[in-house]
Order: C-alpha cells, then structure tokens, then sequence
C-alpha cells in the first residue's frame, strides 16, 4: 500500500510540467528564505543582547571584585598620598585580560536620569569581534583612560546589548565618567559629535580636536542598523 | 531509508544548519552591513 502510494508520488513529481517544478523549487526557496531572516531577527534582536549582557554582568562584577580593596580617587590626587607612604602606582597594564581597561558612565549636569545606558559600561582591551560581542572596546594604540592622548573606544549601536543605541544622545557639556584600573576616576566632558566614513581614521588619532588636552573618542555605526557610517563622540578631560 | 532515520538526519541538518547561521553567517552579515562600529 505505502509502495504503492510511493510509486504513484514519484511517478505524479516525474510527469510535472516544468513550470510546476519552477514554482514548486520557487515557494520552498522563499520560504527558507523567509525562515533565514525570521532567524536573523531572533539573533540580532534577542540571541546577541542576552549573551552580551550576560557577559557585562559578569565583567561588571569581576570589576567590582578587583578594584573593591582600592579606594576611588580623584585623577589629580597620587594614589599614594592617600595611604601616607611613597609606593610606585600599579600599572595600568596590571589586570588579566578580558577583564576591562576602564568602566565609562554618563550623566547630564543638573539632570538625575541616566543618559545612553542605565549601567555603567566595562570597557573591554580590543575591538576584535570576540571583545565587542561583550561590550564596548578600547582601540589599541590609543591611550588610556587619563593618560594624554585619545582614549578611543568603539561600541555597538544595535545588537550585542546595544550598549551605544543612545549615543547620539550625548550633547555638548554631558559628561563621561572614566574610571580606570587603579581606581582612578576621570572626568570628560562632551565636546563635540559627528558623523564621518568608516575610512575616517583619523578621528581616532592622538588629537583630534587639536586642542592639546586628553581626549575621549567613541564611535558606534550610524545610523541604526547601518554600517554604511560611524556616529563619533569627542570629549575632553576635565579631571 | 526508513521514516525514523530520515527525519532524524532532517533534524540533525537542520540544527547544523541553525548552528552555522548564528556562529557564522549571521555574524558576518552583521559586521558588513548592520553593525559594525570600528574604524577603519
């Protein structure tokens, strides 16, 4: 009976008129189709937030953990001062890898809300696709949170817990709290946001607002959903 | 082939086939067209 069934198929497929198979071949690739960008929705909108926020989480806490024992200082004030004896400042370069080169937050003089991400955001040494899966990255050959130079930081807008999804959020004035590795906190203040080309390098260089002064870089991909830009955010040191 | 081994080899391929998606091409899709923040 089954075979029987089976022979009556195959031999109903073999007599199908060529424009039947061509519609038929058709529907089954638009619905793979259809099925791939279902599925890439679930990945860019669900699978790659939860992961990247998970792996924040985790970041946040080590950090936690690491610089719990150290006291928070102003950048201005050496380390030292604080316990009365002279001792050489840990290096910056001291904490494992994958742990994080800084912790950034944002807020807005006069104003309580929290401006592009509710939690304060661990920076993490690269922007290799493994690191910014995690969270935002830090350039390498660009200097460190406090240090002179641009500290150049790039970060997702969309996908990957979107930690830059309001980037463009920051006005001139906001500030951008950096604490590094020893502890110290530093104080940027927004100067200035652009958009410029992929290609354009050199808003990443040692100064680019030719002012002289510490720089703060951030770039995420403009707009919403594109990598056809990048949407830049430049700050200055004030502390 | 019987029913049951077929529809486990359809399952394993489509699983295959979810895997590679998500670990592979989903991601590159990602970083060439909808979310790549670097410069350069």
């Amino acid at each position: 009976m089954v075979r029987s069934a089976g022979l009556t198929s195959t031999r109903t497929a073999a007599a199908r008129p060529w424009s039947a198979r061509i519609v038929a071949v058709l529907g089954w690739a638009l619905l793979i189709a259809g099925a791939c960008i279902l599925l890439y929705l679930v990945y860019a909108l669900l699978f790659t937030s939860v992961a990247a926020e998970r792996a924040q989480d985790e970041l946040r806490t080590q950090w936690t953990d690491r610089s719990a024992p150290e006291p928070v200082v102003p950048a201005s004030e050496p380390a030292a001062d604080l316990v009365g004896e002279p001792s050489e400042p840990a290096p910056q370069e001291d904490a494992p890898p994958d742990s994080g080169v800084a912790l950034i937050e944002f807020s807005r003089p006069g104003d309580a809300s929290t401006i592009v991400h509710d939690e304060p955001l661990v920076v993490l040494d690269d922007v290799s696709v493994g690191d910014l899966q995690q969270g935002p990255g830090h350039y390498p050959g660009t200097a460190l949170p406090g240090e002179p130079g641009n500290f150049a930081v790039a970060g997702h807008r969309t996908t990957y817990g979107a930690p830059f999804f309001h980037l463009d959020a920051l006005r001139r004035g906001d500030r951008v709290l950096v604490t590094d590795r020893r502890g110290r906190r530093h104080t940027y203040e927004v100067a200035e946001q652009r958009v410029v080309l992929p290609s354009d390098t050199w808003v990443i260089g040692d100064d680019p607002l030719r002012s002289g002064r510490p720089t703060l870089t951030l770039t995420t991909c403009n707009p919403r959903f594109s990598a056809a830009e990048r949407l830049v955010v430049h700050a200055e040191l004030q502390s | 082939m019987s029913r049951t081994v077929r529809a486990v080899v359809l399952v394993i391929a489509v699983l295959v086939a979810v895997v590679v998606l998500f670990t592979v091409v989903f991601p590159w899709v990602d970083r060439q067209f909808f979310a790549n923040p670097v410069l350069g």
